[in-house]
């Protein structure tokens, strides 16, 4: 398995998300928090929240999932913090354009630019949508979320 | 109808001969040889196959049933020839209990809606066990939302053996109705159907065995078991995708009203009401699967010539070889270990998703399937969220499982 010729999707930064996650656990108080699930492929996490005039000061997560939903959830913490609502929909709007290949890169989602390799994984992309679409429910305040059709 | 189909008519076929004879296994996937171990899910379709598909579409086309030219009528025999092919190789006397559907989740809705709803009443209950395909299930609770009654699963134990006592002491005058699988697509159990069934009859009890993974892979004799209701799917066992088959008691399915209206299905029809064929035409609305029928009668001669015994005992040594050397992957388990089970083999491995696992092995090659497996409360009894499933057919090799077991060390490397 060639390290990153064949596997850039399996990249040693992801497998080290995976392995030692940022934001791991619970805080101490949250304002919101909503559990992602995707029963169909069995990916989990729950996402908890603390913000301040709408924006997001601080982020936990715990997941029983794959590489990709977990490391994206990893990531994502360090990104959000200080976004409210209307930077996260921009977030995941360009999170979008990367996961169907319409975008290359983008500024805006710094290390999640790595995933721009599951424009050819179409089935892994619900795993990758899942972080962030629970992170959005949870702003909602709705508490649960799910990437799954149907 | 004393058939030779149950018998080996051949010496040992000679397997790696008997690969070459599927096209799709010729083929390579992110430049690797294709070890296409996802059979449970559905089976690859031999050349005799696909060619009778194509030669039926070039030579014969024609409707069946309904008009009197040459064509339609070799159609209707083709259509007619599979009807009693099928019949025959599951050990029934009468074709005219068959009903040609589009797979087994048809032939489970058409008992339910058919059969099941109108007998239904508040507090019934329908008994199936924990290992069952989500069309063995929720057909059945669609029927129970509408009538008050309800969709009640008897245990297994940890090995994935239904506990044969519960699944008889639950047989309570409640119970209505069983349905339960002949052999479970994940854990590859085989159950004890044919004791199952008798519990069922001494009860008057009806009871629909879901055959899907059992007739590719063992010689199965319907009447024999003593079911009422046996349903398979075509395309798990060599033939096209859309074929399927409801055998049901006559004296049932003549019981039962009509599910789908349209043409073939009727006697007479008025404005105000019609009158119905009967069995098995009721049941077979509209224009059907004709094509899909002549390749699954192809399937079954196909099968019948290497030999349901042979194609078993060569899966079983598939499956000792693959268990042993999934053995070596460290923190590998195996869920599923009924004593009597067929080639399905469903792991984790300890500190790897599923999912992970099968795109890393899917990049090697190797197809196997992850996820539930349609097959939500097993997941839930084991406490899993999902496994990785490899499941054997006859025109596996042990390179194959090699290919598996490589891939598998290689992308534990990985995630572990
Ligand atoms: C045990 C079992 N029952 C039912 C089915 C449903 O078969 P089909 O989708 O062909 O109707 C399957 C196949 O997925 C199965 O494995």
């Amino acid at each position: 398995m060639g390290q990153s010729g064949v596997l850039p999707l399996y990249r040693e930064q992801l497998l080290e998300h995976n392995r030692v996650p940022h934001r791991w656990g619970d805080l101490d108080v949250a304002d919101a928090c909503a559990h992602g699930r995707n029963a169909l492929c069995g990916d989990e996490l729950r996402i908890e929240i603390c913000c301040n005039s709408g924006r997001i000061r601080d982020y936990a997560f715990e997941a029983e999932a794959c590489v990709i939903t977990t490391a994206v959830a990893s990531i994502l913490g360090d990104r959000v913090i200080g976004m409210d609502m209307a930077a996260l929909e921009l977030l995941q709007k360009a999170f979008e354009r990367i996961l169907c290949g319409s975008s290359g890169q983008e500024p805006v989602l710094g290390e999640l630019n790595a995933f721009a390799e599951l424009a050819q994984f179409p089935a892994r992309r619900k795993c990758a949508r899942l972080p962030l679409a629970t992170l959005v429910a949870a702003m909602a305040g709705q508490h649960v979320a799910t990437t799954e059709e149907g | 109808m004393n058939s030779p189909m149950h018998q080996p008519i051949a010496p040992a076929p000679d397997w790696s001969r008997v690969r070459t004879e599927f096209p799709l296994l010729k083929r390579t996937v992110y430049g690797r040889p294709l070890a296409y171990l996802d059979n449970a899910n559905t089976s690859q379709k031999p050349d005799r196959v696909i060619d009778a598909v194509s030669q039926f579409f070039r030579e014969r086309n024609a409707n069946v049933s309904r008009a009197v030219h040459a064509l339609s009528e070799e159609a209707t025999n083709l259509y007619e020839g599979a009807r009693s092919t099928l019949a025959e190789f599951i050990g029934v006397q009468s074709d005219q209990e068959l009903v040609l559907t589009s797979g087994t989740t048809m032939a489970t809705n058409l008992v339910a809606y058919s059969f099941l709803l109108p007998r239904l009443k508040p507090g019934d209950q329908v008994l199936v066990t924990t290992m069952e395909h989500h069309a063995n299930i929720v057909p059945w609770q669609l029927a129970c939302e509408r009538t008050g009654a309800k969709v009640v699963a008897a245990p297994i134990n940890q090995r994935g053996e239904l506990i044969l006592e519960r699944f008889v002491e639950m047989l309570t005058p409640k119970v209505k109705f069983a349905a339960v699988t002949h052999v479970s697509n994940v854990l590859g159990t085989i159950n004890p159907v044919t004791e199952i069934a008798r519990e069922c009859r001494r009860r008057s009890i009806p009871l629909l065995v879901d055959g899907s993974q059992a007739v590719p892979h063992m010689p199965v004799n319907v009447s024999a078991i003593g079911c009422d209701f046996y349903a398979f799917t075509g395309h798990k066992m060599c033939g096209p995708t859309g074929t399927g088959v409801l055998w049901a008691r006559r004296k049932w399915l003549e019981a039962m009203p009509p599910f789908f209206g349209g043409g073939d299905m009727i006697r007479e029809v008025h404005i105000e009401s019609s009158t119905f064929a009967d069995p098995p035409q009721r049941f077979e609305a509209g224009t059907p699967n004709i094509a899909g029928f002549v390749g699954l009668g192809e399937a079954v001669r196909y099968l019948s010539e290497l030999g349901m015994d042979r194609i078993r005992a060569r899966e079983q040594e598939l499956l000792v070889y693959a268990q042993e050397r999934l053995r070596e992957i460290p923190g590998l388990r195996i869920i599923g270990e009924a004593r009597h089970k067929a080639a399905v083999i469903s792991f984790l491995v300890e500190g790897a998703h599923a999912h992970d696992l099968a795109t890393l092995l899917d990049l090697e090659g190797v197809a196997v399937r992850s996820g539930h497996h349609c097959a939500h409360p097993l997941m839930q009894f084991y406490g899993v969220p999902a496994t990785c499933r490899a499941s054997l057919a006859f025109y596996n090799r042990c390179e194959d499982v090699d290919q598996l077991v490589a891939a598998l060390h290689k992308a534990c490397k990985l995630l572990v």
